[in-house]
């Protein structure tokens, strides 16, 4: 008797708990239905905000690069200005040069010719 | 003040470097191996004086120094301001190769007048006052010259005369008054230090 008894009762727990499960499905996809739709709209929130932040980034960027194009232009024109290396450069071809008309013209004179001296 | 490359049409250029290779070759001729030195000094000065830039608003204008040039050498001026720029264009890119006739154009020719106007005037005056007076002038008007002729070649090439006249000049005055010191010290110094160097008789 006692035992039928509790046979009983275990399967009717069974069945409640089975029951329950069923039923809670459609409740439970209610609650997941709102949940959606809250998860929707912050979802669309998230989606605003991220686009705020993607804007507000590529200005910051945009910002930097021009900071950067200027840095570029202005170093371009820092490094066309010679330098004195191109001045040393220059004046001694210059000197060079003339040294080289020295000899061409001590040629012509001759081996025998010499400078007049000041008295 | 160089004229750059490609803003010349051929024509002009070709002929500006005919020009000056004929002025050079005929200056060539004149010179003996006792200028070898001057021309040398004279074309370094040159060399260097562009890379004095005077600030002027947005941009900058540089000293030219064709007066003094012309001053010290004279007819032998266009050697040494050819020389120079060729330097100049060959190794820091200033004034276009293609440009070079046109800017030997322009700065020699003014060297050559001024020097003659120095030669000129200096035989009447003789006061060491009225020699460097005539410097300061024979200076600045190497400056004008320049600028005129560079107006002149920009003309040729299509743009308004007037106005790049007018705005080339305008550009060029505080350069044109600080080389008519420049020149004027220079000759009242070596009027008595070194007068052979501008061929006057020594004092």
């Amino acid at each position: 008797m006692k035992a039928i008894g509790v046979i009983l009762l275990f399967i009717s727990a069974i069945l409640c708990g089975a029951i329950s499960k069923a039923q809670e499905t459609p409740v439970g996809g209610e609650i997941q239905k709102n949940g959606s739709e809250s998860v929707k709209t912050q979802t669309i929130c998230d989606i605003s905000e991220i686009k705020e932040q993607i804007t507000q980034q590529s200005q910051e960027f945009s910002r930097e690069l021009r900071q950067i194009k200027r840095e570029i232009a202005l170093l371009r024109q820092t490094m066309e200005k010679p330098g004195i290396k191109e001045i040393f450069a220059g004046i001694g071809y210059i000197f060079g040069l003339c040294g080289v008309a020295f000899y061409f013209s001590a040629r012509k004179r001759g081996p025998n010719s010499q400078h007049s001296k000041k008295e | 003040m160089h004229i750059a490359d490609g803003v010349l049409p051929t024509s002009v250029a070709v002929t500006s470097y005919l020009l000056s290779g004929g002025i050079l070759a005929v200056s060539l001729r004149k010179i003996s191996s006792e200028d070898y030195p001057k021309i040398a000094l004279m074309s370094s000065a040159f060399f260097v004086a562009s890379l004095v830039h005077v600030p002027l608003g947005p941009t900058s204008v540089h000293l030219l120094l064709p007066g003094v040039v012309g001053i010290v050498l004279g007819n032998m001026s266009f050697i040494a301001i050819t020389l120079g720029l060729t330097l100049q264009c060959v190794l820091f890119q200033f004034g276009g190769i293609t440009a070079l006739g046109a800017n030997a154009l322009m700065m020699g020719l003014p060297a050559l007048l001024a020097g003659c106007l120095f030669q000129l005037a200096v035989k009447k005056i003789s006061s060491p006052i009225g020699m460097s007076v005539i410097a300061g002038i024979s200076g600045m008007l190497g400056v004008v010259l320049a600028g005129i002729i560079l107006a002149l070649m920009l003309f040729l090439s299509g743009e308004v005369f007037l106005n790049i006249a007018k705005i080339v000049l305008l550009a060029h005055i505080p350069v044109a008054i600080i080389e008519g010191i420049v020149a004027a010290a220079m000759v009242s110094f070596l009027r008595k230090a070194k007068p052979e160097l501008i061929s006057v008789k020594p004092a």
